[in-house]
């Protein structure tokens, strides 16, 4: 601390380990924030899904033979309130509906996503949608989706400032099963 | 070239050092509490980021020039002795 340049540089290390606390001190509020705002129970409605099945020839519906993909779509209502995920750290929250089905073999599931949304205001996080249609055609990596159960849920995935990613899922999933294909295999 | 440094040294005392030095860690800490505390209450990330820039400008501002506050305990040296050169 002898000359001026030493202050300096003792001043803004210092700084640096101070900033360094303050984002562990932030990082502990928001994650015990989230906790007593039971944002990790979260309830929503999901009704009047309606999903439909093709068999799709193009390469971007995951077709890779003449035989065709079976692609599913879907047409659904919700009904949530996720304004508890918002804190002083949420820069923004991504939520996204997936369905949740057994896989081939029996240990294994798969999961895809039919529709999402960025939320970055949190006006907006009362959402209630009516008869909103699915963004994605979805597709299995298997010729078909055999017509199994699967399970419909929200979920959410919060992008803080600093810190990490944190995701949950909402309560209140729907069970559905994947529809016949509607166009007869060829 | 070497005139330089020592224009821009403006040195403090020893116990001016350890004033300076001390004073530095309780601004920026409990700047640092602070800042949490603001941004908690207000509850915006950004006023957190705010506050601790005013804490780092006040510290700078407090410790980096030297202040007669850090120079009141000079070094006081001994006279140095008279040498007779026997002939």
């Amino acid at each position: 601390m002898f000359s001026l340049l030493q202050r300096g540089q003792q001043v803004s290390n210092q700084a640096i380990s101070a900033l360094s606390y303050i984002a562990f001190a932030i990082i502990a509020l928001f994650l015990a924030q989230l906790h007593f705002d039971n944002a990790y129970n979260l309830p929503s409605q999901i009704a009047n899904i309606e999903t439909s099945t093709n068999i799709r020839y193009s390469y971007s519906a995951g077709s890779t033979s003449a035989k065709g993909k079976e692609n599913s779509k879907i047409k659904f209502d919700i009904d949530t309130d996720l304004s508890s995920l918002f804190n002083w750290n949420t820069k923004q929250v991504f939520v996204y509906l997936t369905a949740t089905y057994p896989g081939k073999s029996p240990e294994s599931s798969n999961r895809v996503t039919y529709w999402d949304k960025i939320i970055t205001d949190p006006k907006d996080a009362k959402l209630s949608l009516k008869s909103v249609r699915g963004k994605y055609s979805v597709y299995d990596r298997e010729f078909s989706f055999r017509e199994r159960n699967a399970t419909l849920a929200l979920e959410w995935n919060i992008q803080p400032w600093i810190g990490p990613l944190v995701f949950g899922t909402l309560e209140g999933g729907q069970g559905f099963s994947f529809s016949k294909p509607e166009k007869p295999r060829k | 070239m070497d005139a330089l440094p020592d224009l821009i040294e403006f040195p403090i005392d020893f116990v001016g050092q350890r004033k300076a030095n001390r004073l530095t860690n309780l601004l920026l800490f409990s700047g640092a509490a602070l800042s949490v505390l603001v941004g908690f209450v207000s509850q915006s990330f950004i006023n957190t980021i705010y506050a601790f820039a005013g804490v780092f400008v006040l510290t700078l501002v407090a410790i980096v020039p030297a202040w007669p506050y850090f120079n009141k305990n000079p070094v006081v040296w001994l006279k140095p002795k008279k040498i007779e050169i026997l002939l």
